[in-house]
């Protein structure tokens, strides 16, 4: 007898297997090359990203967003909530 | 059987997707949970009011449905923009590949431990409610400190990739003009000048700020160091600029 061919459980497999693939690259994609070992010291130093190449043109653009710094990025600003939320005494 | 396998698919999915969030992904839902947050706070002043008023059973119950539930917004809320805050850090900064055993400004630690406040919100008497919310409250002024030293972090990290470019810029220049005249060399010596200054006070901050990591908590005013190197910096720029477009 034939067995029955259930498409189910032919697709399943693959999409089980690019999922966990998918996983494992975007885990190990942000980790260093020597991400096992521990830090020797502490605090881990800020290391600070390249800078951008320049070019003679760049550099009124590059004005223009050091002009437009805020140390207290409003962006990052925390929320404004209620910190006394209570209810009165029964 | 094949529920487990579906089930196992979403989940797979699911993760995925919170893998993958950017910070633009986790401002959004801050935002929405901002929302929500305001839409039960003002359900909650309501029906506090209502009961104040009327003292009835039915008031009661809905003060505490109300009330538990701008809990849990507030919390929510608190939540989202700590994981945009972790997030934006991860981006700006190089902190996304710090080794695993290393955490950063006890950010994963305190979303942690407030989503593990899984009693929240589930009062079912004002005085319980009220211990609940005070207990989460407390946290809030050493949760204060983190997230101004975790904003700061970020400020001070874009404030020397704008440092970094300048310093190109100043390079490049005088490789293009080898023998500047006197006046250049002037103009110049004071780019640099203002340039080593914004970078000195910059740096100062960031030593505040390494403190605050190893557990020194200061009651330093970081956002006054970098916006004397953010002074500092904007006029060296403008005057390199300037330079730049004389013939």
């Amino acid at each position: 007898m034939k067995p029955k061919l259930n498409i189910f459980w032919l697709i399943l497999p693959s999409v089980v297997f690019i999922l966990l693939v998918s996983l494992v690259v975007l885990r190990f994609s942000r980790r260093p090359e020597n991400s096992t070992e521990a830090p020797a010291v502490s605090p881990t130093p800020i290391v600070y990203p390249a800078p951008t190449p320049i070019s003679v043109q760049g550099l009124p653009s590059l004005v223009k967003q050091i002009d437009g710094w805020q140390a207290n990025d409003p962006r990052l600003a925390p929320p404004v909530v209620d910190r006394k939320i209570s209810l009165p005494e029964e | 059987m094949k529920k487990l396998a579906l089930g196992i698919i979403v989940f797979l999915l699911g993760a995925t997707v919170v893998a993958a969030q950017s910070a633009g992904d986790l401002f959004n839902s801050a935002v929405n949970y901002g929302t929500s947050y305001r839409t039960a706070y003002l359900a909650y002043v309501q029906a506090k009011n209502q009961y104040q008023q009327y003292h009835t059973g039915v008031t009661r119950v809905e003060a505490i449905s109300k009330t538990n539930d701008v809990l849990v917004k507030r919390n929510q809320w608190v939540i989202a923009y700590l994981k945009f805050l972790r997030q934006t850090l991860a981006e700006v900064t190089n902190i996304a590949t710090y080794p695993q055993t290393v955490t950063y400004l006890d950010l994963e630690k305190n979303i942690a431990a407030l989503e593990g406040l899984t009693s929240l919100g589930g009062g079912d008497n004002f005085a319980a409610i009220n211990t609940a919310s005070q207990d989460w409250e407390k946290q809030m002024t050493q949760m204060d400190r983190m997230v101004l030293a975790a904003r700061m972090q970020v400020s001070s990290t874009r404030l020397a990739n704008f440092q970094d470019q300048l310093a190109g810029y100043l390079d490049a220049y005088r490789q293009e003009h080898a023998t500047p005249s006197a006046s250049q060399k002037t103009t110049l010596d004071l780019i640099g000048e203002k340039l080593n200054s914004s970078v000195q006070l910059r740096q100062q901050t960031d030593a505040l700020l390494a403190k605050y990591r190893t557990g020194f908590v200061s009651n330093a005013n970081y956002a006054q160091g970098l916006n004397d190197s953010h002074q500092a910096l904007v006029e060296s720029a403008k005057l390199l600029n300037e330079l730049s477009r004389q013939p």
